[in-house]
């Protein structure tokens, strides 16, 4: 099995999560990368995707489980030369246990561009932040937001990630309403399990034996 | 005003327009740029063979760039709109009025008002009378234009018949011509070209037509060497899911059957073929460049099509993963063996008619035990759900007939009910649609039956198919009475479509989007009727189309339709030529 990284830039952001899947099929399909199927009556291609990111939102760090034999040098050689735009891959490792991408992503790192400039340590030091949900519900949602800072213009946010996460777009127009802005982008920087990046992760189990 | 970047996370489906398929070249701007428009959606255009044929036509052309454009849905057309950004291509991200000629595909007669909108959008002026040097020639194509007339007002060129060489020809032609008059009129000349200006309808005092002035003879164009002709190789992978997400092969243009009600089936002959030999590299070619896991047969009928075992084996051979879909598969000739290729759980028949006695009027020639040997072959292989497509309001239809299609269903779950080890319960889906007389078949004369003739027709089926494990589904009385008037229409339509689309009414095709009411009070503003198109037409009178030539006699067309009447069946080309005309222009390759 292979975990890989790639990227959801240069257009693909517009790109669905079931889209991202389709593709994600036919690009392994056009790079003859053997896969597992399953066993039922229309045969499924057996890849795992990370949580889904809102559409429009650019990401440097999408992952995904595949079953296949395949070496990781030359799944990410091949699967670069068969991708779409803005899709490229750029990190893949073998695995020989199925590591649950979806599960183990708690946390995602982002950079928002378009806020006007506030004090961040304000949201950290208070108990409660109160956003708005797609439902248009008022949730506290203080203890999934675990970092911010300021680089340059741009916010950059560890928000919590997952089923249970915090949409960084929803958050952003939540600054905006406190503080003024116009949201021009968002983009995921990374990814992370608690406090390490899910590539470090990976390595560091690849490398204890537990991968 | 926003810009693009910003209206896109604010739309359904953003990647519609966006561009940049895999599959797609890079776009540079040529001497002659050419834009494939779609009137409706990006998941439905993606999906379409034609609009490939005719970039890979132009583009066989040196000095030329093909780009696309589909229908904005209505969020994305307000935001356009709003932010006056003009509708642009997707290649080269150009608003449409710069191109040197945009080309319409107009599959259905419902997607008229989207030809307008498109325009509109685009800031290009809806007549071609109001459209100077500065705008782009606008041409249409597709089957609608059989009968051009409707969009006769907004449409300079038209192409009727095969584009595979045309829009080559067309190319080169714009290519060498200074001005649009001398481009129109040379293309004038070429067999398949249509251009309204150059042809002025008369009428009657009762609004039928006296007769056509001018350039009054356009023979369709016609491609004889299918198996050589240009093909995509390769298919842009659509960003979004289309509505086909599959690669697709034309295995056959043309029917061998003749049923009297089907337009495709006069307008696209004679059948040629293409070779096991090219389809399987086509195939394989596709399959492999776009990545995709299901691959579609494309014909009328491609259960006729006389290597299929051959090509299905080939195919597997090559493809063996690959699952295959053979979509208009005749009751008759559906055989087990094409059937384990599709992995499918659900498969189609179209008997069309209850009774014998009907299908024989409209030369639907299969029988009732036909239809039980291709569903027993069906429930053999594990297929549980069966759909099966009738038409209501056919000619001479009585109740007896609808009657006919309960029967049809009653047989058919018996037929489950004797089958050893099943896996789940049969599901039946009976779909009924309103028969809508069309161009260039032989009953092109006929009426179309009115609202309370529906109403009857589909009260005696709701009572006949109310069965467990059974569902009926039918099709609005107002959308096929409108695409009736639209498929038989004449020139005078022209202001009704605008007046419709200038009231609201776009994306006609889509349940949602169609509003009945708009256009019977177009049609009242123009002083028309939809009566005037929906009722019986003399077999002596001009039909608009009459000036188009598909090479199908008119007296044969006639004679069909008296033997319809007297229930008698002509068969197809494979029992022997039945001297259509074609055989004048083409040497079929049936005894």
């Amino acid at each position: 099995m292979i975990v890989f990284k790639y990227t959801k830039t240069d257009g693909a952001e517009y790109l669905a999560h079931l889209d991202m899947l389709r593709h994600l099929n036919k690009i392994l399909r056009r790079a003859s990368v053997k896969t597992e199927y399953s066993k039922g009556f229309n045969p499924r291609m057996s890849i795992y995707m990370s949580a889904p990111i809102g559409v429009g939102i650019t990401s440097l760090a999408e992952f995904c489980l595949v079953e296949t034999d395949m070496l990781p040098n030359d799944f990410l050689t091949e699967f670069n030369k068969y991708t779409i735009k803005g899709v490229k891959c750029s990190f893949a490792i073998s695995t020989t246990k199925k590591v649950s991408v979806a599960g183990l992503i708690n946390r995602a790192t982002y950079r928002i561009e378009g806020l006007n400039k506030f004090n961040e340590k304000e949201i950290l030091k208070a108990s409660e932040f109160y956003f708005t949900n797609k439902k248009g519900e008022r949730k506290e949602v203080r203890q999934k937001i675990f970092a911010l800072s300021w680089e340059g213009n741009d916010l950059i946010a560890t928000l919590a990630f997952g089923n249970d996460g915090l949409r960084p777009d929803f958050f952003a127009k939540e600054l905006i309403a406190l503080h003024g802005g116009e949201l021009r982008s968002v983009t995921k920087l990374n990814a992370h399990v608690d406090e390490k990046t899910f590539e470090n992760y990976l390595c560091d189990k690849f490398q204890e034996g537990q991968l | 005003m926003k810009t693009l970047k910003e209206i896109l996370p604010l739309v359904e489906k953003p990647s519609r327009y966006t561009g940049g398929e895999w599959g797609e070249p890079e776009l540079v701007a040529s001497k002659f740029n050419y834009c494939i428009c779609f009137p409706d959606v990006y998941e439905v255009g993606m999906s379409n063979l034609g609009i490939k044929i005719v970039a890979e036509s132009i583009r066989s052309v040196p000095d030329t760039c093909v780009d696309r454009c589909f229908a904005p849905w209505p969020d994305f057309g307000t935001q356009l709109k709003e932010n006056q950004i003009p509708l642009y291509s997707l290649g080269l991200k150009w608003g449409l009025n710069k191109f040197d000629m945009i080309g319409f595909s107009l599959q259905y007669e419902m997607s008229y008002t989207a030809v307008l909108y498109m325009l509109d959008l685009a800031n290009i002026p809806l007549k071609s009378c109001d459209r100077g040097e500065e705008y782009p020639i606008v041409q249409a194509g597709g089957p609608c234009v059989c009968n051009p007339e409707p969009m006769a007002d907004f449409i300079d060129i038209f192409t009727i018949g095969d584009g595979e060489e045309l829009m080559a020809e067309l190319a080169k032609l714009k290519l060498a011509c200074s001005s649009k008059a001398e481009f129109l009129q040379r293309a004038s000349e070429l067999d398949g070209v249509y251009v309204p200006a150059l042809m002025q309808v008369e009428y009657t005092e009762d609004g039928k037509i006296a007769g056509f002035r001018g350039k009054t003879n356009v023979k369709k164009a016609l491609v004889k060497n299918l198996d050589g002709a240009i093909f995509p190789k390769n298919f842009a992978v659509a960003n979004t899911e289309a509505v086909f997400d599959r690669g697709i092969i034309e295995v056959m243009r043309g029917c061998y059957r003749g049923c009297r009600f089907c337009q495709a089936g006069f307008l696209y002959r004679p059948v040629r073929r293409r070779s096991v030999d090219t389809l399987t590299k086509q195939a394989c070619s596709i399959v492999r460049h776009g990545g995709f896991s299901e691959l579609s047969l494309n014909s009328l009928s491609t259960g006729d099509y006389c290597h299929l075992s051959e090509l299905l084996d080939n195919i597997n051979a090559n493809l063996p993963d690959i699952k295959m879909s053979l979509p208009s598969l005749r009751v008759d000739s559906f055989e087990s063996n094409y059937a384990k290729f599709a992995r499918q759980s659900s498969i189609t028949f179209a008997p069309e008619a209850g009774t014998q006695r009907l299908r024989d009027v409209i030369n639907k020639d299969i029988t009732e035990e036909e239809i039980m040997r291709g569903a027993e072959n069906a429930f053999k292989l594990g297929y549980t759900n069966i759909k099966l497509y009738f038409m209501m309001g056919l000619p001479t239809e009585t109740d007896e007939d609808l009657k006919g299609i309960a029967n049809i269903v009653r047989k058919i779950k018996g037929i489950y009910g004797r089958i050893p080890s099943k896996a789940r319960a049969l599901k039946v889906s009976v779909s009924v649609s309103t028969f809508i007389p069309k161009p260039f078949t032989p009953f092109q004369y006929e009426r179309q039956i009115s609202e309370e003739e529906v109403l009857h027709k589909l009260e005696v089926l709701k009572s006949e198919l109310f069965m467990k494990g059974v569902t009926c589904s039918w099709n609005d009385f107002g959308l096929s009475q409108i695409e009736a008037v639209l498929a038989r229409g004449d020139r005078r339509l022209g202001a009704v479509i605008q007046k419709a689309y200038e009231s609201g009414c776009v994306f006609d095709g889509w349940q949602q989007y169609f509003k009945h009411d708009l256009w019977i009070k177009a049609l009242e503003d123009c002083n028309l009727s939809a009566l005037d198109y929906t009722r019986e037409f003399s077999e002596d009178e001009i039909l608009p189309w009459d000036f188009i030539d598909i090479f199908v006699d008119k007296k044969f067309l006639l004679n069909e339709r008296h033997k319809a009447y007297d229930f008698k069946v002509t068969g197809g080309c494979l029992s022997g030529c039945k001297g259509c005309g074609m055989q004048k222009v083409y040497k079929c390759d049936v005894k």
